[in-house]
C-alpha cells in the first residue's frame, strides 16, 4: 500500500495550469524527493495533497484512503514542514513546540515527553526558553522543524527545509532528516539543492510545469535521459598537441562527444573506466604526455538540467 | 483544548501593541466624554442665581423684604436660592450689571414694590440655556411677593383680626415651593449617562479586533503560521473555541477595566446593579469576539477586514447615540419605527441593556436585550466554524 498515493490531479489558477494530469505514488518508509524550478508545481502539489488548495480534478489517497478537508483522523498522521519559518513570535522554542504538538496530541503528559524529544532532536535544548527574534536562520529552521515532527507524524513533508541556514545547521538538518527516515517515517522532500536531494532520497521526481517529467533512482533518471560519463585529460600546453589529442579521443569507439577547452580535453562515455583506459592508451600511442586526469559520472544536476532545461526561471 | 486556550492568551497578552491599545482605548474615550459631558447635568439645574439688590432708602424701608432677600439668600444655606450682591444705588447696579455675571437687580420703589431689571444679555440670547427659566423664577418671587404684602396691606386696613388667624398666616407662608419636583424613575433622568453607556457599548463592540486577529491567524492565506495551523489535525470547532475563548477574556478584561474606570474615577451611574452590568460587557464582549471572528474568516485581506471592523462598529454606534443629540434621535426613531435593525444591532442591544438597568425596576426588558446578545454570539460562532470549516483556497 502507498503512503501517498495521487493519480490526475488537475489545478488551474484561471488560464494557468498549475498542475497538469499529475500523479504521484510514495511507498511506506521512502524518503522521496520532489525536484523542480521555481514555479513547477511542487509546493502546489504538496498543498493539494493536504486539501489546503482546491483542486480541479483528480484522487488523493494517503495511508490507502482518500483525503478530504475533514479528515482529521489522516491529517494527525501528518507533519509538515513548511518553506517559510511558520512559528509565533510571542512565544517560546518550547511553547511553539508545545502549541503545534497540541493540534494533533490531546494527552498534556505525552505532549510534554513528545516536546522534550522534539527539542533534543532538533539541538535546542539551551534555547527552549528563547523567544523566535532571538534565534539565528539556521536555529530557525530547526525550530520549524521541530514543529512539524513533535507529533511523531508517520508521513513528513519537508518543503525547502535547508533554505538559507549556514553549512552547520544544513548538515544538522539532513542529519535528522535521515534519522527520522530511519524510524520509519515517510518523507516527502523538495530542495532546489540536488547533491541533497541525491544524498537524502531514494526516489526522486523531477516536475516542471506541474507535470512529473520523471521519477525514480538518481541511477534511473541518469539512463532515463541517456547521459554520459565526463573524463578531462590535461594536456601540454602546445595546442600542436592539444589538436592532435582531440583527434585521437575523437575517433575512438565508446567516445561519444570530444572537445577542447584550452589546453583540456573533454570527452564524453558510455563508461569512463573503459573509455578513460582507451583514451590514455592513444595518447601514450601517440607520446602525447598528458596531466591530470578527471573522471566523473553526470550528477542530478546535469538530470535536472537536462530535463528541464537550461534557460532561466524567475 | 486548555493548552489552545493558555497559548492563545500568551500570544495576545504578549502581543503588547493590541493589548494596551485595547485597554486604553476604553480610558481615553470614556476620558474625553467625561471632559466634554460631564456638566451636562448641571446645565438644566437652576443653582444660586446671582442678582443685584440696590440697598438704598426704600430698600431700607421694606424689611419684610430684605427679610425675604436674607432668608432666600442667606439662610437658606443648605439650598439658597439667591446670590444677592448688594449695592448702594441704581445706578451702581445697573454699572456691575453690565460690567460682571449678574442676572439683573432687584431694587424696591418709594412705594415699596420690588422691582426686577434683567440683564439684557441674559434673556434670550444667553448662552445658558438655563437664565430665561432663572428670570422666569425671580420675576415669579417678586410677583408672589408683592401679591402676599398688597394682601396683607389690604387685609390690615379691611378686617385686622384676621391678621392674627394662623390658618391665615400658615396660608401665606405656605407657597414656598411651587412645583414638586418627582422622578418617574427609580434614578433620576440623566443625559450624561446615555454618552458613557454609548461609549462603553462602542468600546465592547470595538473589540471584536480581538476575535478578527484570533480568528486571522488561522487563515491559511494570511500567514505561514496560518497554514500551518490549518493543517492541524483538529475539526474547526475544536480549533476555533479555545482561540475564540482567549480573545474573548481579554476583551472581557479590558472593557471591564473601562467599566471600573468609568463607575468609579468618574462616578457614573449604572443604577446600583453593576454586576449586571459586569454581565452585559461579558456577553457583549463574546458578540464582539464572534463577530470579529465572522469577519476574520471572510476570504480578504487582512487590512480590509480590519478597515471593516471599525466601520461596522462606527456605523452601529451612530444608532447607539455615540454622536450626540442627532445619533441619540436617530437610534430611538430606528428603535421605535424600525426595530428589527435594532435587534441586529450589537452596539444598541448592549447600550440598550445599561439603558434599561438603569431607569427600570424591572430586569424583563435588560433580560430581552441579554437574550438577543447570547442569541447573536451563538450565531456567530456557528457561522464562523461553519465558514472555517468550508474555507478552502484557490491559491495562497
Amino acid at each position: 500500500m502507498s503512503t501517498i498515493e495521487v493519480k490526475g490531479l488537475v489545478k488551474r489558477y484561471k488560464e494557468l495550469i498549475a498542475l497538469d494530469d499529475f500523479s504521484l505514488s510514495v511507498e511506506a518508509g521512502e524518503v522521496f524527493g520532489l525536484l523542480g524550478p521555481n514555479g513547477s508545481g511542487k509546493t502546489t502539489a504538496i498543498n493539494c495533497i493536504l486539501q489546503l488548495l482546491t483542486y480541479d480534478r483528480g484522487e488523493i489517497r494517503l495511508f490507502g484512503e482518500t483525503m478530504s478537508p475533514t479528515r482529521y483522523d489522516l491529517k494527525r498522521r501528518i507533519g509538515i514542514v513548511p518553506q517559510n519559518v511558520a512559528v509565533f513570535p510571542q512565544l517560546s522554542v518550547e511553547e511553539n513546540i508545545g502549541y503545534f504538538c497540541s493540534l494533533y496530541v490531546d494527552s498534556a503528559v505525552e505532549r510534554r515527553g513528545l516536546v522534550d524529544q522534539a527539542i533534543d532532536f532538533v539541538g535546542l535544548e539551551e534555547f527552549r526558553r528563547f523567544r523566535p527574534r532571538k534565534l539565528s536562520g539556521g536555529l530557525l529552521r530547526r525550530l520549524n522543524i521541530a514543529c512539524g515532527i513533535a507529533h511523531r507524524p508517520e508521513l513528513i513533508f519537508f518543503d525547502e527545509p535547508t533554505v538559507a541556514v549556514d553549512p552547520q545547521s544544513r548538515n544538522a538538518i539532513l542529519e535528522g532528516i535521515q534519522r527520522l527516515s530511519a524510524s520509519g517515517s515517510t518523507i516527502v522532500y523538495t530542495s532546489h539543492y540536488m547533491e541533497e536531494v541525491q544524498q537524502l532520497c531514494s526516489r526522486i521526481m523531477i516536475m516542471d510545469h506541474g507535470r512529473a517529467h520523471a521519477t525514480g533512482t538518481t541511477a534511473e533518471l541518469t539512463s532515463l535521459v541517456g547521459l554520459d560519463d565526463r573524463v578531462e585529460i590535461e594536456l601540454p600546453a602546445d595546442p600542436e598537441f592539444a589538436d592532435k589529442g582531440l583527434e585521437i579521443a575523437r575517433v575512438l569507439p565508446h567516445i561519444t562527444q570530444a572537445s577542447l577547452n584550452g589546453n583540456t580535453l573533454r570527452v564524453s562515455c558510455a563508461r569512463a573506466s573503459r573509455a578513460l583506459a582507451e583514451v590514455l592508451a592513444a595518447l601514450d600511442d601517440a607520446q602525447i604526455t598528458y596531466g591530470k586526469v578527471y573522471s566523473e559520472p553526470p550528477t542530478l544536476n546535469d538530470v535536472f538540467l537536462e530535463i528541464t532545461g537550461k534557460e532561466l526561471r524567475d | 483544548m486548555r493548552t489552545a486556550f493558555v497559548y492563545t492568551v500568551k500570544i495576545l497578552v504578549r502581543d503588547r501593541a493590541v493589548l494596551l491599545w485595547a485597554v486604553a482605548f476604553p480610558l481615553i474615550l470614556s476620558s474625553m466624554f467625561y471632559a466634554v459631558f460631564s456638566n451636562l447635568d448641571q446645565i438644566y439645574t437652576l443653582g444660586r442665581m446671582p442678582v443685584l439688590v440696590v440697598q438704598d432708602d426704600n430698600y431700607a424701608g421694606a424689611p419684610q423684604f430684605a427679610t425675604l432677600i436674607d432668608q432666600l439668600g442667606v439662610d437658606r444655606s443648605s439650598d439658597p436660592l439667591l446670590e444677592p450682591t448688594f449695592v448702594p444705588t441704581e445706578a451702581q447696579a445697573r454699572d456691575t450689571m453690565a460690567d460682571q455675571d449678574f442676572l439683573g437687580f432687584i431694587q424696591v420703589t418709594s412705594t415699596g414694590k420690588p422691582t426686577y431689571v434683567m440683564d439684557p444679555g441674559r434673556v434670550d440670547g444667553s448662552a445658558d440655556v438655563m437664565d430665561p427659566t432663572r428670570q422666569s423664577v425671580i420675576l415669579t418671587l417678586l410677583d408672589r411677593y408683592s401679591q402676599d404684602a398688597a394682601y396683607v396691606a389690604d387685609l390690615a386696613k379691611t378686617d385686622p383680626s384676621k391678621l392674627a388667624d394662623p390658618a391665615l398666616l400658615a396660608a401665606l407662608s405656605g407657597h414656598t415651593d411651587f412645583t414638586q419636583p418627582i422622578s418617574a424613575t427609580t434614578n433620576p433622568v440623566s443625559d450624561t449617562v446615555r454618552y458613557f453607556y454609548a461609549a462603553l457599548a462602542f468600546s465592547c463592540i470595538m473589540m471584536m479586533s480581538f476575535g478578527l486577529s484570533a480568528v486571522s491567524s488561522w487563515k491559511a492565506d494570511a500567514s505561514p503560521v496560518g497554514a500551518r495551523r490549518s493543517l492541524g489535525g483538529q475539526s474547526w470547532t475544536r480549533s476555533l473555541a479555545p482561540t475564540l475563548a482567549a480573545a474573548w477574556l481579554l476583551s472581557f478584561i479590558c472593557v471591564l477595566i473601562g467599566f471600573c474606570y468609568i463607575r468609579f474615577a468618574f462616578g457614573i451611574s449604572f443604577g446600583g446593579k453593576e454586576w449586571a452590568c459586569v454581565a452585559v460587557l461579558a456577553l457583549s464582549t463574546l458578540v464582539s469576539t464572534l463577530v470579529g471572528a465572522l469577519i476574520g474568516a471572510i476570504n480578504a485581506p487582512t487590512g480590509v477586514k480590519s478597515g471593516l471592523t471599525v466601520l461596522i462598529t462606527c456605523v452601529l454606534s451612530a444608532f447607539a447615540g455615540l454622536y450626540g443629540p442627532p445619533s441619540q434621535k436617530l437610534g430611538d426613531w430606528v428603535a421605535v419605527h424600525l426595530p428589527g435593525l435594532s435587534v441586529i444591532n450589537p452596539v444598541r442591544q448592549v447600550y440598550e441593556a445599561f439603558y434599561n438597568l438603569y431607569y427600570y425596576d424591572s430586569y424583563s426588558r435588560f433580560t430581552e436585550k441579554v437574550i438577543i446578545l447570547a442569541i447573536t454570539a451563538v450565531v456567530g460562532f456557528v457561522v464562523c466554524v461553519a465558514v472555517m470549516r468550508r474555507t478552502r483556497y484557490r491559491s495562497l
